[in-house]
């Protein structure tokens, strides 16, 4: 019979405990749960699901521990988080169903194991402290009889045995592509041996050894997805490197970063990022274009938010110190981003780094130039044509001629946009410049992804009714919203 | 008027300044490319000495 008990937060650990022992929450493991509850809000209850058939801990336990001579029991037990009292009898009240859904901010499955901290998906609003923008999933739970919807990122500690950070953050980031679009699958350890295997890996894959950097790209591909793997050895300047991250993030696509020192390499998943500061953004070292200062988004300071299989979700660092709440941990101290992989949508061939280069080579080519007596902010991110199209049809402000014709070009699946501001309306979060450019589009020659540039009162286009005739008209661009719809905001 | 029949209406680009812009846009580009492929082969090459861990 499955048993269900609603707590408050700070009774858990103790409930577990009591009622089923040692092999979930001992003195030993215990401190994991407790440093995952220290983040919530604490006056957050509780429901205590026991037995909980997990598919992620069955599938480590049957391909694993059911085979070590030391016994393991098979079940789990699974916490779901309420923001407001809730009682069992509500369950079975359909008029109390909205209210659960309201209140609900989660789950967790405790493993019968060391490193106890399971699959879990808790919504942002149930942290103590968010203010960050990231990208989330929704995923459906039934949680005694009671189906509800929670939005999170999911995350799981690493059981170090057949899970270690690698393909924890990998299951991390196929569990959140797999329920968030239709062309991708979760995906689950024993998945990922087998495609390693067929990869004829010469090494015995379990107890896990971890993946090299090249097998998660392997992998990442495997998956459904065009991957690409950047070094940051392979860059002249940490800023550039850095830049190239944050337009990937600020294009909000989960990045799968390699954090090391001379001792530690491990892997995180980079979900988002915290607020940039106006301050910063006055920081910006610019670039210059033909001796036009430009001001890269990209190269403000700010701090990311990680998804680490060593502690709880939402984890925030900086990019120069990415284990900096590692506290008490020296040896985790002076770890960098030596890598990072990017899992692209197959069909984006524009990488991020030609993608810019497109721009400023625009720009010096002289065709089309920028403001010269002014501070001029730009800032860049994929997305989607439709995504776009919805986001300036939603925006009032936006010049009602030109949202026109935008919204009418052909545009391919994926392109990328670089917003053009100067330093009144980038403190706004306003642009009055717009170049987007063709993602699939990997023959540079010729201005060729280039398929609208507007700025600085003037619109440029190549190709007009399908035929390559450049033209140039007076447009002058009223203010308009940066785009948003990349990153979600809590 | 809309801004497609204004571009199908707008005067051509002087050919002797698109010709310029032209050929300093695909030179700067194609040494970006050089640049991006370098750094490509290099993250590839050093990609498979990181192993994950911990």
């Amino acid at each position: 019979m499955i048993e269900c008990k609603v707590v408050a937060l700070n009774r858990v650990i103790p409930t577990i405990k009591s009622k089923y022992g040692e092999g979930f929450v001992s003195d030993n493991n215990s401190n994991y749960l407790s440093e995952y509850f220290q983040k919530l809000k604490q006056d957050i209850f509780v429901l205590i699901e026991f037995p909980y058939i997990d598919k992620l801990y069955r599938n480590s336990y049957y391909s694993y521990f059911s085979s070590k001579s030391k016994h393991y029991k098979r079940n789990t037990i699974r916490l779901s988080f309420f923001s407001s009292k809730i009682k069992l009898a509500h369950f079975r009240r359909k008029g109390k169903f909205k209210f659960l859904q309201s209140s609900f901010l989660g789950f967790l499955v405790v493993r019968p194991i060391e490193k106890s901290i399971g699959r879990n998906l808790i919504s942002p609003d149930a942290l103590l402290e968010s203010n960050f923008y990231i990208r989330t999933t929704e995923i459906s739970t039934t949680v005694n009889g009671v189906r509800l919807d929670i939005e999170g990122f999911p995350h799981c500690s690493q059981n170090s045995e057949s899970m270690t950070c690698a393909e924890t953050t990998l299951w991390s980031l196929m569990e959140y592509f797999g329920t968030k679009y239709p062309e991708y699958a979760p995906t689950l350890p024993s998945k990922i041996r087998i495609l390693l295997d067929i990869n004829n890996t010469p090494q015995r894959l379990l107890p896990s050894n971890g993946l090299t950097v090249t097998d998660i790209s392997f992998l990442i591909r495997k998956f459904g997805f065009g991957s690409r793997t950047y070094f940051k050895d392979a860059y002249e300047t940490e800023a550039e490197y850095f830049s190239v991250l944050n337009c990937y993030i600020e294009s909000g696509i989960p990045l799968l970063l390699e954090v090391a020192n001379e001792k530690i390499s491990h892997a995180v998943l980079c979900i988002g990022r915290k607020y940039i500061s106006k301050k910063e953004l006055k920081r910006i070292y610019p670039v210059y274009l033909d001796d036009i200062p430009i001001y890269d988004y990209d190269m403000a300071k700010r701090n990311i938010v990680l998804i680490d299989d060593n502690y709880p979700p939402y984890q925030i660092s900086s990019l120069d110190n990415p284990t900096e709440y590692y506290k008490n941990h020296p040896e985790w101290s002076n770890c960098e981003i030596k890598h990072f992989v990017v899992p692209l949508h197959e069909k984006i061939y524009l990488v991020a780094e030609k993608a810019k280069s497109c721009f400023d080579n625009l720009v010096k080519s002289g065709l089309m130039s920028l403001p010269e007596n002014k501070k001029n902010y730009v800032r860049f991110f994929l997305t989607s044509g439709r995504n776009l199209k919805f986001n300036l049809n939603s925006d009032k402000d936006f010049d009602l001629t030109f949202k026109n014709h935008i919204i009418n070009l052909e545009f391919p699946q994926f392109i990328w946009v670089r917003e053009v501001s100067n330093e009144n309306l980038a403190n706004d979060m306003k642009a009055n410049g717009i170049i987007i450019l063709d993602a699939t589009e990997t023959n540079s020659d010729s201005f060729k992804p280039v398929i609208i540039a507007a700025y600085n009162n003037k619109l440029l286009q190549f190709n007009i009714e399908g035929a390559w005739q450049p033209r140039i008209i007076d447009l002058p661009l009223r203010p308009f919203k940066m785009f948003n719809n990349n990153l979600k905001t809590f | 008027m809309s801004i497609k029949e204004r571009l199908k209406n707008a005067k051509p680009i002087n050919s002797k300044k698109l010709n310029k812009s032209l050929k300093i846009y695909n030179e700067n580009m194609k040494y970006a490319s050089i640049v991006i492929q370098k750094q490509n082969r290099e993250s590839e090459h050093s990609a498979s000495q990181a192993r994950l861990t911990t």
